[in-house]
């Protein structure tokens, strides 16, 4: 169990391994990172040991090339990747923002989708007419709300996206880089969304080759090689920052 | 939910179980949503079963009793609730063979419980089948009304439900058939066609006396007959009662060993 009261995600020695069915053998030889099973098969491993803690209020930003398991990471505290070997202890609801049509059908509306929304996350907090209101209010998405989604374009699908998934303050946000889709006055609008986050002391996990964007929104990097973490640094010009000095694996 | 429950790709098969359970409001929403999406693809919505079974068997169910000299009076009255409840069934096991891909879209909703779109896929088939039962009874009373009068619907309930239950229950080991081997989802409707023609539905058990096996041991027949015999012969059909009982008892034994690598398919799709 997260025994510091400050720890909102804690991952210990987790390794996530993906499955390889119908790979060569051979592939085996060509990536260190695709081991063989004990049964014969063979599995990429997508993180390799990785330990880490993030704490309450912390912006924690994710880099690395692709391939490199920014996804993945985030995917693992999500509770979307199991992991094969070591823990992963989340304190708190957790918001995950990682696939820009994720829980959302092309067919229903803007509107839709939001009551379905309403229904798989549970909110409790707000009414159903409410919640609807809040997103449509912050989307800003005008008739395109009751349109269906198949007619938006990636960047409307993430306004309505971030707006369904942030209209109810959760303790973690998890988001991959996709928001950079949105337009720049829509990402001004979501950041100061996310600093009323921080305000609250809620983690936020932000995986990203957008280094300005990083910078302007997260207060501590790590950097992902090969599944395993390299560095883990505080951002002292970020915001929200907790950290005095950089530390370095 | 305690302690890491919430995380669905880490959850052991009871405990998902009693998870669907707490969730079936949210399925309940959910299958609205569905509703909603296949008014929007088809333009019928709801009223598509209705009119489905009414065309069927008006049609179909009329020119076969007469190829087959078959009494009108009796067998479309046999044929509407058979049609309808095969229907029903058929759909159902064509809904769950994408089964996982509909479940990953739930994925990014780890608390949502990985049977929930199993579970959507049952609503769909009540409401669907109430639909398509209320059109036969409807032609039924136009046909012959006195076997609506005669009939023992206190066992046609008990048989609706056992009905479900064995739907439902093997409904995870279809999903993993249909995912592990998708080769099978092109032949599917061949596949349902044959069981069709080999089952009593579109011919009346009693053609083929001789070869009675065929029917005994027939599993759709007693899965459709539990719900049928107790309108067209208002009785209660002890041995397809049984027969279901053992079919859940299987489908809930073969869900438990299935479901870590039926998850597996669905986390990783086609790389499991």
């Amino acid at each position: 169990m997260i025994d510091d009261h400050d720890v909102v995600v804690r991952v210990v020695d987790a390794t996530v391994e993906i499955p390889l069915r119908g790979v060569k053998a051979s592939a085996a030889m060509e990536d260190s990172r695709i081991v063989r099973k004990p049964n014969g098969s063979l599995a990429l491993r997508a993180l390799d040991k990785i330990s880490l803690e993030v704490r309450r209020g912390e912006r924690v930003g994710i880099v690395g090339g692709n391939g490199n398991g920014k996804t993945t990471l985030l995917k693992l505290i999500g509770g979307m990747l199991p992991a094969v070997e070591g823990s992963v202890q989340v304190r708190g609801s957790i918001r995950s923002l990682l696939t820009i049509g994720a829980g959302t059908v092309p067919a229903l509306t803007g509107r839709q989708n939001v009551v379905m929304r309403y229904a798989l996350l549970g909110i409790k907090s707000l009414s159903k007419e409410e919640y609807i209101s809040d997103v449509a209010e912050f989307a800003e998405l005008g008739a395109f709300f009751d349109m269906p989604l198949g007619t938006y374009s990636p960047g409307m699908q993430s306004r309505l996206q971030f707006a369904m998934s942030t209209v109810e303050s959760a303790d973690i946000l998890l988001l991959d880089e996709w928001i950079g889709v949105a337009d720049q006055s829509f990402q001004e609008k979501a950041n100061n969304r996310l600093e009323q986050y921080i305000k609250k002391n809620e983690g936020f996990l932000f995986a990203s080759h957008n280094a300005e964007l990083l910078e302007k929104m997260t207060s501590r990097t790590i950097k992902l090689i090969n599944g395993k973490i390299v560095s883990d640094q505080s951002t002292l010009s970020g915001p929200g920052n907790k950290f005095k000095s950089p530390v370095i694996l | 939910m305690k302690g890491n429950e919430w995380r669905w790709v880490e959850r052991d098969f009871f405990t998902d179980l009693r998870i669907l359970v707490s969730q079936r409001h949210l399925a309940w929403q959910l299958h609205l949503a569905d509703i909603a999406e296949n008014k929007r693809n088809s333009g019928l919505g709801l009223i598509a079963p209705f009119i489905s079974v009414l065309i069927h068997v008006l049609l179909l169910g009329s020119v076969m009793g007469l190829v087959f000299h078959e009494p009108l009076v009796s067998f479309i009255p046999f044929f509407s609730i058979s049609f309808s409840i095969w229907q029903g069934v058929s759909i159902f096991i064509s809904d769950i063979s994408y089964s996982n891909e509909k479940a990953t879209r739930y994925l990014s909703f780890p608390n949502v419980s990985g049977y929930i779109s199993n579970l959507i896929s049952t609503y769909d088939f009540v409401i669907a089948l109430l639909l398509k039962l209320f059109a036969s009874f409807i032609i039924i009373i136009f046909i012959n009304p006195e076997i609506i009068i005669g009939a023992n619907y206190l066992a046609f309930c008990s048989g609706l439900v056992l009905l479900t239950f064995v739907l439902i229950s093997w409904s995870l080991p279809l999903s993993y058939l249909f995912d592990r081997v998708r080769l099978f989802r092109g032949f599917l409707p061949q596949i349902l066609f044959a069981v069709y023609l080999i089952t009593p539905i579109l011919w009346a058990p009693d053609r083929i006396q001789s070869h009675k096996w065929v029917i005994d041991f027939n599993p759709v027949y007693h899965v459709i007959e539990v719900a049928r015999a107790p309108i067209t012969q208002g009785v209660f059909p002890m041995t397809s009662s049984l027969v279901c009982l053992g079919l859940i008892a299987v489908g809930v034994c073969l869900s438990y060993f299935l479901f870590p690598a039926n998850r597996n398919l669905v986390v990783y799709r086609w790389m499991a």
